[in-house]
């Protein structure tokens, strides 16, 4: 057995088909000069000049991890210890002593503030509302309107399943790539997807690999070919995201900071979990909606799994009774990977650290949107 | 004797009506579920119930899913029939849910209870029911919601399991912690990794694992094309010392294998 093709070996089931491809374009880092991948147009995101707020943002390869034991009751997140962690975190992660100073470091009263939350396993473990409404609290309280406060995922359908709805949020607006109209259909009078008018055909992810869908897969992916469109969300009605993904597995690798975004910002995915999903989840980042509007990322790990995600399979969904926060979502990524590894480990889901299931890590390093060596991320820990 | 006997068969039936009678199962009706959502996926459609945790199931052929969101008797359930292809398929992907779930293998064909999951391999379907454990009776409650469904959209019929492997399981043992069933790399991979490099090459294979038989979990595979096997066979003896698997004996088409 060759060595590459045992390292290419570990990372599947979890991750898809992992090590399959890269871009032919000629990066100068050798993870970007493997011949046999199909091309992707990363050059593109490289070739836009990086601004103030690019990723990793602030703080690069800071990571604050703090864990408060009591923080779900009776299964469910308790809305205090979720404000009181979030607090704890944000003051560590920045270095100020008054809470509102420290959102104030990313955050304006004039920005429209995307929250990035994940609903796709349904109401068993979703991003927490306990953790949602934290983050509002708080920047309410840092002076921004909740008009300018935007929820938003992928599909506006498990937004509403999960929780999401305007009654529970009042004043914030609540949307999705992916919708329907009051009756449950997809397309509008004229036969068209309702989501073609909320995608951006002017910024995608091109990847050489074809996505064909049948009539009763389309709605969930808007488009086929070869390009993944942005969301308007991302590209012109938000100004700064802040990242609200699940502390979860997804096989062998994590579904955290990088995964949520790339995979819930672009259309045409069914295409990129088998044989890209590393790339995916690290050149779709890359790219400017996301790469200079993500300022914070915000793992909620209050309940998360460690096995059967991102889906959600009651046995393996665990407290982990912690947040991680950072500006640099590959350095919360990392040590979140470390995290649920750690985990797996414990509960014998497997016998040993897989090294390639962080290989979205090293292609997002080399793109320079943080960093994902351990040895070079500062981890500030903190019990309540 | 025979009176005593008769005396003991009574007690006993009386025992077990009254069991069924409070375990809720002796007065089901279907006018007790009331539906509160109700969704259905097709094929490839899956991605817009579970994104990326599709490939699993597509790669085992999933046909359809009805997601139904109900109440039983006012209690709340979650159920997911996922219809397969065949028997082999559903106990295949059932095969790869069962981890931590206590199983019974008695009531359906194959079936285990976790602490808010009750799940279910039985003719083409894979069925899940999630329920809340704080509900009085709901474990019972999902094992007779699980009937009523399988009975509604199932097609009966068990899998096939091949003589090689079921030769090597001892008499009652239960299937759902020892025996998996892959029919590609995620699935395959998610249950044992080491002989993957030398299906890089391979299209279509089916595989049946025994799980921690004595040295090392035994493989069963099947190769769809001869000139599968022959690939496969080739990589494995030109391994050398990395071999990953012992070969314990070679059919038509198929090998059994100890992996190392």
């Amino acid at each position: 057995m060759k060595r590459r093709d045992f390292f290419k070996y570990l990372s599947l089931g979890g991750a898809g088909l992992a090590l399959n491809p890269v871009v032919k374009a000629a990066e100068s880092s050798p993870l970007f000069a493997v011949d046999d991948k199909p091309a992707t147009n990363i050059k593109d995101a490289i070739a836009v000049p990086r601004v103030k707020n690019s990723m990793p943002g602030l703080f690069p390869g800071k990571v604050v991890k703090v864990v408060d034991e009591k923080s779900v009751i009776d299964g469910v997140p308790s809305p205090e210890a979720a404000y009181n962690m979030l607090k704890e975190s944000m003051l560590r992660l920045t270095g100020e002593k008054n809470l509102k100073k420290a959102w104030r470091k990313f955050v304006s009263p004039k920005d429209v503030i995307g929250l990035k939350v994940n609903p796709v396993a349904g109401k068993l473990l979703t991003t927490s509302h306990a953790v949602t409404g934290a983050v509002i609290k708080q920047l309410e309280e840092a002076g921004i309107p909740r008009k300018n406060i935007v929820i938003w995922d992928r599909r506006e359908m498990q937004l509403q399943e999960t929780g999401y709805t305007q009654d529970k949020y009042p004043g914030i607006t609540i949307t999705g790539t992916e919708c329907q109209d009051e009756k449950g259909g997809y397309y509008n009078m004229e036969g068209k997807l309702y989501a073609e008018d909320r995608v951006d055909k002017n910024q995608y992810f091109f990847a050489d690999v074809v996505g064909e869908y049948d009539a009763y897969t389309i709605p969930f992916m808007v488009n086929g070919g070869k390009e993944s469109y942005f969301t308007k969300i991302v590209t012109e009605k938000v100004t700064k995201i802040i990242n609200l993904p699940i502390l979860k597995n997804a096989g062998r690798s994590t579904t955290l900071c990088m995964k949520n975004l790339a995979y819930g910002s672009v259309t045409n995915t069914g295409r990129l979990h088998t044989k890209l999903w590393h790339e995916t989840s690290a050149y779709v980042c890359a790219f400017p909606p996301l790469r200079d509007k993500v300022v914070l990322n915000i793992v909620d790990g209050l309940i998360g799994c460690y096995d059967g995600g991102p889906s959600a399979v009651p046995q393996f969904i665990c407290n982990y009774n912690m947040l991680l926060v950072g500006s640099d979502p590959v350095a919360v990524d990392r040590i979140g990977l470390d995290i649920v590894t750690k985990k797996r480990i414990a509960e014998g889901i497997q016998k040993d650290e897989i090294p390639s299931s962080g290989r979205f890590l090293e292609l997002a390093q080399d793109l320079k949107l943080g960093i994902s060596d351990r040895t070079k991320i500062e981890l500030i820990e903190h019990n309540i | 004797m025979i009176r005593k006997n008769f005396i003991l068969l009574v007690a006993l039936l009386a025992f077990y009506s009254g069991v069924y009678a409070q375990n809720g199962l002796s007065n089901f009706s279907p006018s007790d579920i009331k539906i509160t959502r109700e969704r259905d996926f097709t094929g490839t459609a899956l991605y817009g119930f579970m994104n990326g945790g599709s490939d699993l199931f597509l790669e085992y052929g999933f046909r359809d899913l009805k997601a139904l969101e109900i109440t039983y008797k006012g209690i709340p359930f979650t159920v997911e029939v996922y219809r397969m292809p065949s028997p082999e398929d559903a106990f295949g992907i059932y095969s790869q849910h069962t981890f931590k779930c206590i199983p019974a293998d008695s009531r359906f064909y194959l079936d285990c209870t976790s602490a808010r999951q009750f799940q279910a391999a039985e003719g083409n379907l894979y069925i899940s029911i999630v329920f809340d454990p704080s509900a009085p009776m709901a474990k019972d409650f999902a094992y007779v919601l699980a009937k009523h469904y399988t009975t509604l959209y199932g097609s009966g019929g068990k899998p096939a399991i091949p003589e090689q492997v079921a030769g090597l399981m001892n008499p009652g043992e239960e299937k759902s912690l020892t025996l998996k069933y892959a029919t590609g790399p995620i699935s395959l991979s998610n249950i044992n990794s080491s002989i993957m490099p030398l299906l890089e090459e391979v299209k279509g294979y089916n595989a049946w694992i025994l799980k921690g038989k004595g040295a090392g979990d035994i493989i069963f595979i099947h190769f769809i094309a001869s000139e599968d096997f022959s690939v496969f066979s080739k990589e494995l003896t030109s391994s050398g010392e990395d071999k990953p698997a012992e070969i314990l004996s070679s059919g038509e088409n198929s090998m059994l294998l100890r992996i190392k």
